[in-house]
């Protein structure tokens, strides 16, 4: 053998015996996520709590997240929480979980989600408050969500931040819109019932087959360097794996009206028999995204700007990370916390 | 902590370090054997990461087997190709099947190599239409729509696969022109993957390659549907509550569900009422 295996071996044995002295030291994670009190509970839906600590008197802030993947990956260890990083800067914050559908709950759609559910949140944490709105942020398909929701009750929205939200589903290089496009989803839902979120984490892995398959797995032994390092990826796995079926009918209404028809777009996304008429929105939008999220194209976040009344105040932040990075990533979480800060600050 | 194996695993790789000794097939064997011990004994390592040690030891040792192919100075550069995707695509198949859920059916979403062409022969096929044929009575109506589906679902990765073999394809002449030889091997396999995953996310864009896909998992749906009628079928014959039965009542308890809702939601909305008037 020549000498360059050796060296390209030695290498990454070496960081293979450093990955497992680490491992072998680890003590178990412990589950510190979203341990917080719960203010709401709607079927399986939870609304958790985090209690500002001063007395600066500021709105609420809930957080939609999206139905695919679990709401942890914003509280992720002590050190990586949006959620409390956030709310440690002076604001009570809610946070949407909206727990794990089984078969009963295939019949669950998108007027169940955001015309029951977000609306008696939405209510919920107004009546809690002196005050007769409150802050929205979505994030991801919660971003779809709160889009909605602000179009069809722009009274009750003060301000919206919107993150790695797709909007357009036309727009080039939207590999799961284009997957999505001709494949029958009713089918697929009367086949399962539910969409099985280890189906649904294929489908995302097939995004990017080799980079989110096979290579990550060639290069787990560069992943775990350190307890710290080795800590996050374990996290971070745990959360992949953690995904919780798609109701039935709302992936088939999500698939069908949002992708397959572009619905914020062209004006046929509804809820409630309510169109979404994203000009009605009247709450100023921080739109963040990833440069380089490979599952919602920037162009599709950044279609917002153009599909909103020009007269509402819009403004972006874009940043050079992936679809969670952009909001987790230790490089991009100080930006996001100062951005949203700072707009839900100012006085438009 | 005293761990034998991890010391072992030192003291191997300390030895070829220091002795600057080439890996010779002894050497090779002992890591081997070093490497199956850590996938069979993981818990002595680790109780409570386990499963993460045997993966590391799982995965090393194929990157050993993708890093020695494409090292083989003995061989020329297409052979090397060759065997390149012939081992990152068992890995690949490896890593599937290993994964929880539907590793099988979804494979071919993932498939990077050409030899899967022959998944399903005319040969195979033959043999289907002809078992097919043989299921004549109206009892086996059911169990010859699953026949059926069970073929157009086959068709259909044919047709998904010989997509990804275009793919794979252009991916590789790719990478044969952008190859710097002064790469290292790990280097040399993330610029595969990273020009293999944008030739599959540029093939997306066309309409055969969203048709292909979506082929596949509507004939997969299909397939499962088809099973389901199947056991509908068994079910009911053998007296049990069939799927049809639980749908039905799933359907019900919804409807159930709904109107406790909309009571829950009045009662809210009075008291929400009352509330900001008191």
């Amino acid at each position: 053998m020549a000498s360059r295996i050796n060296k390209t071996m030695l290498d990454s044995q070496k960081e293979l015996a450093k990955a497992m002295a680490v491992l072998s030291e680890l003590p178990p994670l412990e589950d510190s996520a979203l341990k917080t009190e719960t203010v709401l509970t709607i079927d399986k839906m939870r609304l958790l709590y985090f209690k500002k600590s001063g007395r600066r008197k500021q709105l609420p802030l809930v957080i939609c997240y999206a139905l695919v993947n679990r709401p942890t990956i914003l509280d992720l260890s002590s050190t990586r929480s949006l959620v409390r990083e956030l709310q440690a800067k002076g604001r009570d914050i809610y946070l949407i979980d909206w727990g794990y559908p089984d078969l009963c709950d295939r019949h669950l759609g998108l007027d169940d989600y955001i015309g029951d559910y977000l609306d008696s949140v939405i209510q919920s944490v107004i009546d809690r408050s002196s005050f007769d709105q409150l802050d929205l942020m979505g994030i991801c398909q919660g971003g779809v969500f709160s889009l909605a929701y602000a179009s069809l009750h722009p009274e009750r929205i003060r301000k919206l931040v919107t993150v790695v939200t797709p909007v357009d589903t036309d727009v080039e290089g939207f590999t799961l819109s284009e997957m999505v496009r001709e494949t029958d989803i009713e089918q697929l839902v009367d086949a399962y019932g539910n969409l099985p979120g280890a189906f649904l984490n294929q489908i995302y892995a097939a995004l990017k087959p080799l980079q989110l398959g096979v290579l990550k797995e060639m290069e787990l032994g560069r992943s775990i360097k350190d307890p710290a390092s080795a800590e996050l990826f374990l996290r971070m796995e745990q959360w992949i794996n953690d995904s919780p079926d798609l109701a039935g009918r709302a992936a088939v209404e999500f698939a069908e009206t949002f992708f397959k028809g572009n619905g914020l777009i062209q004006g046929s996304f509804a809820v409630e028999s309510k169109t979404v008429n994203l000009t009605a929105i009247r709450s100023p939008i921080l739109n963040i995204f990833g440069s380089n999220d490979h599952l919602v194209p920037p162009a599709s976040s950044q279609a917002l700007k153009s599909a909103i009344d020009p007269k509402t105040p819009y403004e972006e932040l874009a940043l050079p990370a992936g679809h969670i990075g952009a909001f987790i990533s230790d490089r991009c979480r100080s930006k996001v916390i100062e951005a949203i800060d700072n707009h839900l600050n100012a006085r438009n | 902590m005293n761990h034998p194996l991890l010391d072992q695993f030192n003291q191997w790789l300390m030895q070829i370090d220091q002795a600057e000794s080439v890996i010779d097939a002894t050497r090779l064997n002992e890591w081997n054997h070093l490497m199956d011990q850590f996938q069979t004994h993981p818990e002595q390592l680790s109780s409570n990461h386990a499963q993460w040690i045997k993966t590391l030891a799982q995965n090393s040792k194929a990157m050993m087997g993708v890093v020695e192919t494409i090292q083989d100075q003995a061989t020329d550069s297409s052979e090397q190709l060759i065997k390149l995707r012939e081992a990152l695509h068992q890995f690949n198949v490896q890593l599937l099947m290993q994964q929880a859920g539907l590793p099988q059916q979804l494979a071919p979403l993932m498939f990077t190599h050409t030899k899967l062409s022959s998944l399903f022969s005319q040969e195979q096929k033959a043999k289907f239409e002809q078992f097919k044929s043989s299921l004549n009575a109206p009892q086996f109506e059911t169990l010859n729509q699953l026949t059926e589906s069970l073929i157009q679902w086959q068709q259909a990765g044919q047709i998904l696969t010989e997509e990804m073999n275009q793919i794979a394809e252009l991916a590789t002449q790719t990478w044969q022109d952008q190859l710097d030889e002064s790469l290292s091997a790990k280097d040399q396999i993330e610029l595969w993957g990273k020009i293999y995953d944008n030739t599959y996310q540029a093939r997306f864009q066309e309409p055969s390659m969203q048709l292909a896909q979506s082929g596949w998992l509507n004939g997969w749906a299909n397939l499962k549907l088809s099973w389901k009628q199947l056991l509908n079928q068994l079910t009911e014959q053998a007296g049990l509550p069939s799927p049809e039965q639980i749908d039905t009542l799933i359907e019900q308890l919804d409807q159930q569900r709904r109107r406790i809702r909309q009571l829950e939601k009045r009662l809210s909305a009075l008291e929400s009422g009352e509330s900001r008037n008191g």
